[in-house]
């Protein structure tokens, strides 16, 4: 008679539901939205500090008032004097009032999706639900796809209204996302429905490992404890243990020049810019400093592997990644310090080929729940139902 | 006639033990069957097997001619099942919990209304608007109906239909199972109460450790389980003065208490009137004459005794 899959969609539409008018949902998604509201409240506080900064800096650039700052030698490079006139300084972007919104996502989140998902096969059995519900005309995975895929919806509704009301929190505040600035949240929202996501299949996986609600809710936080915050946490000394210690550098050798002459004002110069000087650096603490880094280089790259492998699984840890390069609460700094000579790229890379940097991170992210899914979909299609 | 349920050296192991063991079973269609046996006899797994809930370890079972473990999804389309422990969505009342159910179904949108409200009236829960969560064990028993019966099946399952019902509920029962018979449904009935099988089985098999011992009618089990033939008949005769000794051609075997007040005849022929004719003869004042009637009760337990 049915031959179509239509039993999906009923389950899905049912689930959907469930969620919404599950009181426990209700509550802890009107505490995710209130410290996710909270959260950026504090970064947009932030924001206006760092442009009451920017433009007290601005007026002192105006004003053409020189602070020259000494420098010390090392790390060698860059010895001698800089300029404050020669910071340039950036306008605090609107990604900077994400700061705190985007250290709380990983926590909230995680609590957010456990709640979703912990009992939501482990309930069926509890009630004996799931044989009533097999004795109809459905297949098995009907029940755990409906499930995932209501849950996806959901925690798309819950990132999309918190996201919602965050863009409104900033257009009151003043604050008014550019066109790449918006791109740039709107990745950050999908990213945090995938971090969520995450914690949802870890849940669900839970909850058809464990009959039993309570320990279900249980194992799920600690798995999420164990990837997020135990494992990459041991990393360093783990790899420590593995490599070795790290390089020792090479003592300080303070040699800081005398003052320069102050220029006269109005002075035919590079634009304000100084001249650069050189200075005499004992070739013998040079050739140490120089071996130090490549030893130190040579170090991070065996490290690296090793802390790297230790948070594959931490869907907080490529979340983390993804949104640095993403300027997540970033842009709130006086801008760099543009040393004259010095070859730092005035464009900054597109988008894209930011991403592209991080496509490691952007595939975990994708893959973590995908893994979790498979083990409870597995575990679900060979449960014992009687 | 055709089976409606058939099946075939059906097995199941649980970690070498056989929970049912090689069964072959015919129910034909229209019948009420009622599979009776003691606890832990295999019932409810061979249901499970015959609704496509497990599959058998060895054997087959075919259910309206579609074999269950090939096609389970067919075979879910034209039967409901009530299993022994049926649980509902707490959040959610009985007409919200069967129209989930009834949305695995080709129902019309208005007909589902409909389907629900008349199925909820049949086990008496119409107009009850608590929640699932708030059900007693028998109205959850009874929605349990309800849901067996949404999409109008051929032939139905019922695992201890009566195990939480009150007499009035069990009436209510009996009554529903026997129009569902007159409209030609074939319903299959797991129990391990006997009345609850005698009251509405046409048919009875019997399992015991897995194994089908007996079946036949309600009547072909009493006879064929109280070891007495077809024409063989009891009679106790009680008296307020002692009995002196009975003969008659018919009498096959007779047994009188300590006090000869009560005597237990075993004949080939109904003969209580010439028995009474003899006690008034010689001024017995009798208490009470009665046919003995060998009830399934009996054949039952010599069954669980084996
Ligand atoms: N999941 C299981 N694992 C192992 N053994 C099982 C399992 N389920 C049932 N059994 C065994 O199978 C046998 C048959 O059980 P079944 O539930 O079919 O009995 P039943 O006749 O329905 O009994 P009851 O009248 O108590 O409902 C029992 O011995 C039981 O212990
Ligand atoms: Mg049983």
């Amino acid at each position: 008679m049915r031959s179509n899959r239509s039993g999906l969609g009923n389950i899905v539409r049912k689930e959907f539901i469930d969620h919404i008018r599950s009181g426990k949902f209700i509550i802890v998604f009107l505490i995710f939205l209130l410290l996710s509201a909270y959260s950026l409240h504090g970064g947009i506080n932030m924001y206006h500090d760092a442009l009451d900064r920017y433009k007290e800096h601005i007026e002192r650039i105006e004003d053409a008032e020189d602070i020259r700052i000494p420098m010390p030698a090392g790390p060698p490079g860059h010895p001698g004097v800089v300029h404050v006139t020669e910071w340039m300084p950036e306008r605090p972007s609107a990604l900077y009032a994400f700061m705190w919104m985007r250290m709380a996502m990983p926590v909230l989140g995680a609590i957010l999706a456990v709640v979703m998902g912990f009992d939501l096969i482990s309930r069926e059995r509890q009630d004996r639900t799931l044989k009533t519900l097999l004795s109809h005309p459905i297949y098995r995975d009907e029940i755990i796809n409906g499930k995932a895929i209501a849950g996806l919806l959901v925690i798309i509704l819950a990132i999309g209204m918190t996201f919602g009301i965050s863009l409104a929190m900033l257009l009151i505040s003043d604050i008014v996302p550019t066109i790449g600035e918006f791109v740039n949240i709107a990745l950050f929202g999908i990213i945090s429905v995938i971090l969520l996501v995450s914690f949802f299949a870890i849940a669900l996986m839970s909850s058809v490992l464990f009959k039993n609600s309570g320990s279900s809710i249980m194992f799920a936080f600690g798995i999420i404890l164990v990837i997020s915050l135990i494992l990459p946490a041991i990393a360093p000394f783990a790899a420590e243990m593995i490599v070795g210690p790290r390089p020792e550098p090479p003592p300080f050798d303070f040699r800081v020049p005398p003052p320069p002459s102050i220029p006269d004002e109005g002075q035919e110069g590079d634009e304000g810019v100084l001249e650069k000087r050189e200075f005499e650096i004992d070739p013998l603490a040079e050739e140490e400093w120089a071996e130090w880094r490549r030893q130190s280089e040579a170090y991070w790259e065996r490290i690296r592997p090793i802390t790297e492998a230790f948070a594959i699984l931490s869907p907080a840890t490529h979340f983390g990644e993804i949104s640095t390069v993403l300027d997540i609460g970033m842009g709130g700094m006086m801008g760099m310090i543009h040393i004259p000579g010095d070859d730092i790229p005035v464009e900054d890379p597109d988008i894209f080929d930011r991403l592209y940097a991080v496509w490691m991170n952007i595939l975990a992210l994708f893959v973590i729940p995908a893994i979790f899914f498979a083990i409870a979909y597995t575990k679900f299609m060979k449960l014992d139902i009687r | 006639m055709r089976y409606m349920i058939r099946t075939e050296n059906l097995t199941k192991n649980y970690n070498g033990v056989k929970a049912v063991d090689g069964l072959n079973l015919e129910v034909e269609e229209g019948d009420i069957f009622g599979f009776l046996g003691p606890n832990g006899a295999g019932k409810s797994t061979t249901i499970l097997m015959l609704v496509g809930m497990i599959e058998p370890t060895h054997g087959k079972c075919f259910v309206n001619d579609i074999e269950v473990s090939k096609d389970p999804l067919s075979v879910k389309n034209i039967i409901g099942y009530l299993p022994e422990d049926i649980g509902f969505y707490s959040n959610m009342t009985a007409a919200e919990n069967l129209n989930y159910f009834a949305g695995f179904y080709k129902i019309e949108k208005s007909a589902r209304q409909k389907k629900i409200e008349e199925v909820l009236e049949l086990v008496n829960l119409g107009g009850v608007t608590k929640k699932a969560g708030q059900f007693s064990r028998g109205m959850t028993q009874r929605l349990g109906m309800a849901q067996a019966l949404i999409n109008d099946p051929k032939i139905l399952f019922l695992d201890e239909p009566t195990a939480n019902l009150d007499p009035e509920s069990v009436f209510q029962y009996r009554n529903l199972v026997k129009r569902l018979s007159d409209e030609g449904k074939t319903i299959f009935i797991v129990s391990h109460i006997l009345p609850e099988v005698s009251n509405v089985c046409k048919t009875t098999g019997i399992i015991k450790e897995g194994r089908l011992i007996a079946k036949g009618t309600i009547d072909e089990l009493k006879r064929e389980f109280s070891g007495m033939g077809e024409d063989q008949k009891q009679m106790i005769i009680e008296a307020f003065d002692p009995i002196p000794d009975l003969t008659h051609s018919d009498i096959l075997k007779i047994e009188y208490s300590e006090d000869r007040k009560r005597v237990v005849i075993e004949s080939t022929s109904d003969i209580r009137e010439d028995i009474s004719g003899i006690l008034f003869e010689k001024h017995i004042r009798m208490k009470g004459m009665k046919m003995h009637e060998p009830t399934l009760e009996e054949a039952f337990l010599s069954i669980y005794k084996e």
